[in-house]
């Protein structure tokens, strides 16, 4: 696939977000030839764990429990969680500071992150990190970053170090529409290119960089257009519907461990929250907002799985008790571990 | 040249620290030498002055060539406090050296190592302060006892020894019962009532307030005071400022005043407000006019040039400095200071800039004095004065009346003497 | 425009005293303002005076940037003169660089002081060698800003105090205004310089009010400022630990310790003078700044002073108290423990004071 199989979409947001899942995916049991249902239902649960887990945080935000600012990543769940389906657990990832969804979906435990959230010696980053450098090395998370385009070339690097090593597991690299205007992405993406490195580039588009939208601040229409001058595919797919993320992150994955080098996908999707906590919405209307709001990508990933006969309705509502009851256990967990101590505040600058 | 290490048949001198004809005290490092091995102090071997010092650097001298010889000068036994000589320092193996009778063994050297676990007695912590007021001062920095950190001296330590060490009229802080000259005050004016008692400022004398006087045509006896180093106590020498205050609280209570109204300008002001406080001084209010003591600045050129100003022409680039209108202190201010000056040596008020403002700080403070005062009180003062920041006379309890003339210099009395002296009878009046 | 006026001496009269500020500022015409207004409306006068002026960086027009610094400036001067750039801080700092060398005034804000990184090379080998190496053809009247500091909880990509690192490059200027009064006088300063100049903001001040005269003033660039005069110790300070020194000094006044306080303004140039003469009075040198305490601020001036003949009168071992050797963590009590302290000043100075140190 390459530029030309880019489809060009309408330019304002707000007329792509007219195009429901519906539309554009026939239900067929063939939509996700490499999933079983198990792992479809657990995708559900991970889509639902990010929203709630997103949600609390928030909610804690306001309660004083969070310090700092937090980037909600509500309504990019499928983005997230599509691309994440397709890899494994050996597999790597870099993410941004809108990390939250990224982070669970590969895998980690909410409970682990509230604590990180509360500034815990639990957290994944022992209470020193918060939300905006979350991670979980274990499951191959190395981390959001608070510098825009600041994981695109380590990303790089993990790939050349596997090729180097001859390991068999790719990385996935996570920014933001935003990103795509650093000098670090385009160095980063000739190098893999150069080198045919296992790299999967994911820009989520969600329309805006902060206030400034893609319209002013790139200029071409689409991310993935920036891959023809890499010489590598760059595929537009629509970041709210599950399927169309999944399928393009499945092959993307496979020509990375095929030797067929870095792929990039631009996963189009919206934020529905403000840019962080301080966000007074001035560059975009509440219509277009509602718009994307009845686009969500968690009803629409419902619909679909309830269509094509994956779940049922009592299942969701297992899914979603049990989230929610993850999600209280969690809490309680990041509440009652310790803080950590001034006395190590040097700690763990350099290896012990 | 000492033989400072066991295998060493030479040595080179890599610095000095004295110069030709500089006094030294016995212990303090002199030189340094530099072997194969590492750089060594040198202390004096005796006190006296260094004469035919040898100015050849980095050159190897054959270990007892004569380098410098110490003049045992004798002067600066008596400089160094009694029952303070430098503890003894040995050496292993003393050397004879710096003398022309080499074979004689009284003056050794003690090579003084510099590196780290030299003993306690042979190095010194100092703080550079400290070093330069010794060395200002003629002490033996080994003479003296440390009391801050591990025994480091500091400023305040050698200006203690300096103190005691200075043969002069003995001043007892507050004991009032060592004999001395009693303080020189003088009836400016009889009448009747509770009587005003008036103290000068830095440099001044009482007779800076018949200006004042003639134009505040005041009702009460008014009795003038020359405060320790000025005027007619030129014989007192100044301390400290608890010294100084105690001084001129004595020569009060001798006069048994009773209830009385203390006015004071500048470091008078400061006397003043710290007199309301004292015990056999019944004061009845509080006059001050730009008083010090209020906060830490003070104009360091007035300060350091005022006491040695000993021409009209030094005196009259100062004037501008104390008052806004130069014409205020004409020739007959200037011909009076000048006469001062010429009856006493001027060292006394050297030292007491030393004492109260060392580099251009005021070292009193009475602002606490004045955040409980149960007197009436008023301070005076004008919002171009350049030797005591107005800045000073904020943030004072409510109770204490501010009169800020913003025309006026360091010097409101005898600026506007008629204004001022008005407000000194308001408050006068408001306490009977 | 209205009146212009130089402030020159070091010490104002209006720090020391509230009453004397209310005065003066029905005087000259000054109200409170918050430091971000004060920024603000330097900008404004800056633009209204000159058309050369124009301002770039990320989401400063309609969002009026991250810390609403610009406001609504671009409804009041139009995108084309309040620029918001792609985020691309080292292309976008070079295209600023560009400009300044031919004719325009642009004044380019980071988002945060962090980002700057990002731009090093346009700073650091461009701007600031530009002049020098074409022996003076040119010059580059740029005008930088960088939100800074820690205590909001940004974690340690987002809460530095990188200042040192440019002061350590000749060819820039660095002055980190403490007070709305200089953060208004000192940018409108770096504006008619014709060098760059790079203005260190602590993000924790942008709220704090002060009093600002109206219209044109400037503060001078490399003047340090007397806050507030003592005579047992100089602290010397920036940025926002000048607030932390000035209510530590207050504290200790009340123990009667009275501690001068210096707000030092300018990193490049550096106001040495201002510096040896107070540590000639107060013999003790205490140096409070956020950045790193390793190899920061505090170590040039206490080589300054020891170099210096001030070091003749000192009574005590030169202090710093700075950053500690970590980044900033995310946790509260560890990012406040990170930096110092109102409570910590207080207690080094008071250990240096009784010599206990
Ligand atoms: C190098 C750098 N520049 C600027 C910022 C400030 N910033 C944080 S997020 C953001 C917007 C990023 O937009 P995008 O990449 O589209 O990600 P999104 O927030 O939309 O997820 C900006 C400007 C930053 N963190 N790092
Ligand atoms: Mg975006």
């Amino acid at each position: 696939m390459g530029v030309e199989d880019i489809e060009l979409r309408e330019r304002s947001a707000a007329a792509r977000a007219r195009r429901t899942v519906e539309d554009a995916v026939p239900m067929s049991p063939a939509t996700y030839p490499r999933l079983s249902n198990e792992s479809l239902r657990q995708a559900l649960h991970k889509m639902h764990l990010i929203r709630r887990f997103e949600e609390s945080a928030e909610d804690a935000y306001m309660r004083g429990l969070v310090h700092g600012t937090m980037h909600l990543s509500i309504g990019q769940e499928a983005s997230a969680v599509g691309i994440c389906a397709a890899l494994e657990p050996t597999d790597y990832m870099t993410s941004t500071h809108r990390g939250h969804g990224h982070c669970i979906a590969k895998g980690a435990q909410v409970s682990r992150m509230f604590a990180e959230f509360f500034g815990k010696e639990d957290g994944y980053c022992r209470g020193r990190g918060g939300s905006m450098h979350i991670a979980d090395v274990s499951t191959g998370n190395l981390g959001a970053n608070g510098i825009v385009g600041g994981g695109i070339p380590i990303a790089v690097g993990v790939a050349l170090s596997m090729k180097k090593q001859k390991r068999s597991s790719v990385v996935a690299s996570f920014f933001g529409d935003g990103a795509n205007n650093e000098g670090a992405f385009h160095e980063a993406l000739n190098m893999a290119s150069i080198w045919k490195l296992p790299v999967i580039f994911v820009c989520e588009n969600n329309g805006y960089g902060m206030s400034t939208s893609t319209e002013r601040s790139t200029a071409v229409k689409n991310v993935a257009e920036r891959a023809s001058a890499y010489s590598m595919p760059g595929i537009v797919v629509d970041g709210n519907d599950f399927a169309a993320v999944v399928a393009a992150a499945f092959e993307a994955v496979e020509r990375a461990k095929q030797g067929g080098g870095p792929s990039l996908i631009e996963s189009k999707t919206y934020r529905v929250r403000g840019h962080s906590r301080s966000d007074r919405n001035r560059y975009r209307t509440k219509e277009e907002i509602e718009t994307w709001l009845a686009r969500d990508p968690i009803g629409a990933f419902e619909r679909q799985l309830l269509r094509q006969g994956v779940v049922t309705v009592s299942e969701i509502d297992a899914i979603r008790a049990d989230v929610e009851r993850e999600i209280a256990d969690a809490i309680a967990f990041a509440t009652a571990s310790p803080a950590p101590t001034v006395e190590e505040l040097t700690r763990y600058v350099y290896s012990d | 040249m000492p033989r400072v290490d066991m295998d060493m048949s030479e040595g080179r001198i890599s610095r000095w620290y004295v110069e030709e004809g500089a006094k030294v005290a016995k212990g303090q490092p002199i030189f340094e030498i530099e072997t194969e091995k590492a750089a060594m102090e040198v202390e004096a071997p005796a006190s006296g002055v260094i004469r035919d010092l040898s100015t050849t650097l980095d050159v190897p001298l054959p270990v007892g060539s004569v380098i410098a010889t110490i003049d045992d000068a004798g002067e600066l036994a008596a400089a160094a406090p009694p029952g303070r000589e430098p503890a003894p320092r040995l050496a292993s193996a003393p050397r004879p050296v710096a003398s022309e009778h080499r074979a004689e063994p009284a003056a050794t050297i003690a090579p003084h190592v510099t590196s780290a676990q030299g003993d306690a007695a042979s190095s010194r912590r100092a703080t550079p302060l400290a070093r330069k007021l010794a060395r200002e001062r003629g002490l033996d920095i080994f003479s003296l006892a440390g009391t801050g950190p591990k025994g480091r001296v500091q400023g305040e330590d050698v200006e203690k020894a300096h103190l005691e060490a200075k043969p002069k009229p003995p001043i007892s802080m507050f004991a009032g019962s060592v004999s001395r000259t009693p303080l020189h005050a003088e009836w400016l004016r009889r009448g009747e009532g509770a009587p005003v008692v008036l103290i000068h400022g830095f440099g001044a004398d009482l007779n800076s307030w018949r200006l004042f006087l003639a134009a505040a045509r005041l009702g009460s006896p008014v009795l003038g005071i020359d405060l320790p180093g000025h005027g007619g106590s030129v014989k007192s020498r100044v301390a400290s400022f608890e010294a100084l205050l105690e001084e001129v609280a004595e020569r009060l209570r001798a006069e048994s005043l009773g209830a009385l109204h203390l006015v004071g300008h500048s470091l008078g002001g400061a006397v003043a407000a710290a007199l309301s406080r004292c015990a056999g001084i019944e004061a009845l209010s509080l006059f001050l006019v730009a008083p010090a003591g209020l906060g830490p600045k003070i104009n360091e050129d007035f300060i350091s040039h005022f006491p040695r100003a000993r021409t009209a022409c030094e005196l009259a680039r100062l004037i501008p400095l104390l008052v806004k209108d130069p014409a205020v202190l004409g020739p007959s201010f200037i011909k009076a200071t000048l006469r001062q000056r010429q009856k006493r040596d001027g060292g006394e008020l050297d030292e007491a800039t030393a004492a109260l403002f060392p580099g251009g700080t005021q070292r009193f403070s009475v602002r606490s004095t004045l955040d409980s005062l149960a007197i009436p009180a008023k301070i005076v003062f004008g919002a171009q004065d350049q030797i005591i920041p107005p800045q000073h006379m904020t943030g004072l309890p409510g109770a204490v009346a501010i009169h800020c003339f913003p025309e006026l210099g360091h010097m409101p009395h005898l600026e506007a003497p008629a204004r001022v002296a008005g407000l000194l009878k308001e408050l006068m009046r408001s306490t009977r | 425009m209205s009146t212009r006026t130089e402030e020159r001496s070091v010490l104002r009269p209006q720090d020391a005293c509230a009453a004397h500020r209310r005065i003066r500022s029905r005087a000259t015409g000054a109200r409170e303002l918050s430091y971000a207004q004060a920024i603000q409306e330097a900008l404004a006068i800056a633009m209204e005076a000159d058309e050369r002026v124009f301002l770039m960086g990320e989401d400063i027009g309609v969002y009026g940037g991250a810390f609403q610094v610009t406001g609504d400036l671009v409804q009041r001067f139009g995108p084309e003169r309040v620029m918001d750039t792609p985020i691309s801080e080292l292309g976008a700092a070079g295209v600023a660089i560009g400009a300044a060398l031919t004719g325009l005034r642009p004044i380019f804000e980071f988002q945060f002081s962090d980002f700057s990184a990002l731009a090093m090379e346009q700073i650091v080998n461009q701007a600031a060698k530009l002049r020098f190496m074409l022996g003076g053809a040119v010059s580059v009247p740029l005008v930088m800003r960088f939100p800074s500091g820690s205590g909001t909880g940004a974690a340690a990509q987002h809460s530095q105090s990188l200042e040192a690192w440019f002061a350590h490059v000749p060819g820039l200027k660095v002055v980190q205004p403490s007070t709305p009064y200089d953060a208004k006088g000192c940018l409108l300063a770096a504006i008619a310089d014709p060098d760059p100049v790079m203005i260190f903001e602590h993000k924790l001040l942008y709220k704090m009010k002060g009093d600002v005269p109206r219209g044109h003033y400037t503060v001078p660039l490399g003047e340090a400022r007397l806050c507030r005069p003592g005579r047992d110790v100089t602290i010397v300070a920036t940025s926002i630990m000048v607030h932390r020194s000035l209510a530590a000094a207050k504290e200790l006044a009340g123990e009667g310790i009275e501690a001068e306080v210096i707000d030092l303004r300018s990193l490049r140039p550096l106001d040495r003078d201002a510096l040896t003469s107070s540590v000639k009075r107060t013999h003790r040198l205490v140096c409070v700044y956020e950045g790193v305490k390793t190899l920061g601020i505090g170590a040039e001036i206490s080589a300054s002073i020891a170099e210096s003949d001030a070091f003749d009168y000192l009574d005590a071992p030169i202090l710093r108290l700075g950053g500690a050797e970590c980044p900033i963590p995310y946790n509260p009590e560890l990012e406040k423990a990170a930096v110092p302290q109102t409570p910590s000043i207080v207690a080094a100075v008071r250990d240096l004071v009784h010599g206990r140190r």
